[in-house]
């Protein structure tokens, strides 16, 4: 162990040429192929290539990102527009009763001819002895000889 | 080093960020481009991806936390960049990534900035077949003359792992070279 250690280690017994490890990578295959290289570039193309290039780029981007967004946007607007137009169509078909009919009917005054009274109306309906007394009805007929005209037409 | 820690704290400055950008852009516009077009190939995809390299850069300084050099970390983007840029155009063109890397060299022969010999385009060929680690290394090392330290940075392996790999490459491509020369 001692004697070892005496041994004076000389590091550079071994020597290389100057410069050899530097080359050594582009030696390898240069010997064949020469480094060159063989790609062009359109003339003045690193003058155009500016940060005013990359910022016009920039901007385009954002515009394009806030139309994106913009027509997404849009979109789920239309849907959620069609949902409420189609689920309140159907509401309204659900609710409707005899008054909103009778309103209408009022506000836009639907005109029917007799025979479309007839129509709507059975016996029951044109039953009125509820409402009047027959004898009234008898006397008023004799009390008016004109009347029977109306029965008639 | 001062200029480029100046650089940096120029771009994460709101008022200064412009003034920085231009010069950013001026340094390294070259050697990025280079980086890209060894990788890409055309001039036309190269310039895309240059120019989004750089909207990255932009966009993305005040993430940069200096752990890395500015330019390792540019050379990150703009390697991730190509990297993504030829597998979307592998998925929508192509049914694989190598029926795309052969057309990319052939297409080579017709391209107007493209000047190599047979030999050259042969070289481009070889490369081209290489696993993507392999093909990084080696156009970093060999046709950029990157240091292996910076390669280890951009691509995120060891040094030890780059040169094995590096190694393997070169010794592809003399066996293919030779082999060419031979008939």
């Amino acid at each position: 162990m001692s004697n070892k250690s005496k041994i004076p280690l000389i590091k550079s017994r071994f020597k290389i040429p100057k410069g050899y490890l530097k080359n050594f990578n582009s030696k390898l295959i240069s010997e064949f192929i020469p480094v060159t290289n063989d790609f062009l570039i359109p003339d003045e193309y690193f003058e155009y290539i500016s940060s005013r290039v990359i910022k016009q780029k920039i901007r385009s981007g954002k515009i394009r990102y806030l139309k994106n967004v913009f027509y997404r946007a849009s979109s789920v607007a239309a849907i959620f527009v069609l949902v409420f137009t189609v689920y309140n169509l159907f509401k309204f078909n659900k609710e409707i009763n005899y008054s909103d009919v009778m309103n209408y009917a009022d506000k836009h005054i639907i005109e029917l001819s007799t025979y479309d009274f007839i129509d709507l109306l059975d016996s029951d309906d044109l039953d009125f002895s509820e409402y009047v007394n027959y004898f009234d009805i008898e006397n008023y007929f004799i009390e008016n000889p004109s009347a029977e005209i109306i029965i008639y037409e | 080093m001062k200029n480029e820690s100046d650089l940096i704290k120029n771009l994460k400055n709101k008022t200064t960020k412009n003034q920085a950008f231009h010069l950013l852009v001026n340094q390294y516009k070259k050697p990025l481009y280079w980086h890209i077009r060894k990788l890409v190939l055309n001039h036309d995809d190269t310039d895309d991806v240059l120019q989004n390299t750089f909207v990255k850069v932009f966009r993305g300084i005040n993430k940069f936390k200096g752990d890395s050099k500015l330019y390792t970390w540019m050379y990150r983007i703009a390697t991730n960049e190509s990297l993504n840029f030829l597998k979307s155009k592998s998925k929508k063109y192509f049914h694989n990534s190598e029926e795309m890397f052969d057309l990319m060299v052939s297409n080579l022969k017709e391209d107007p900035y493209f000047n190599g010999d047979e030999l050259q385009y042969k070289l481009q060929l070889i490369i081209s077949k290489l696993p993507k680690k392999q093909k990084l290394v080696f156009q970093m090392k060999y046709e950029q003359d990157l240091k292996f330290k910076d390669i280890s940075e951009i691509l995120g392996t060891s040094v030890g792992s780059l040169k094995a790999s590096y190694h393997i490459a070169v010794k592809k491509i003399k066996k293919e070279i030779a082999e060419i020369q031979t008939f």
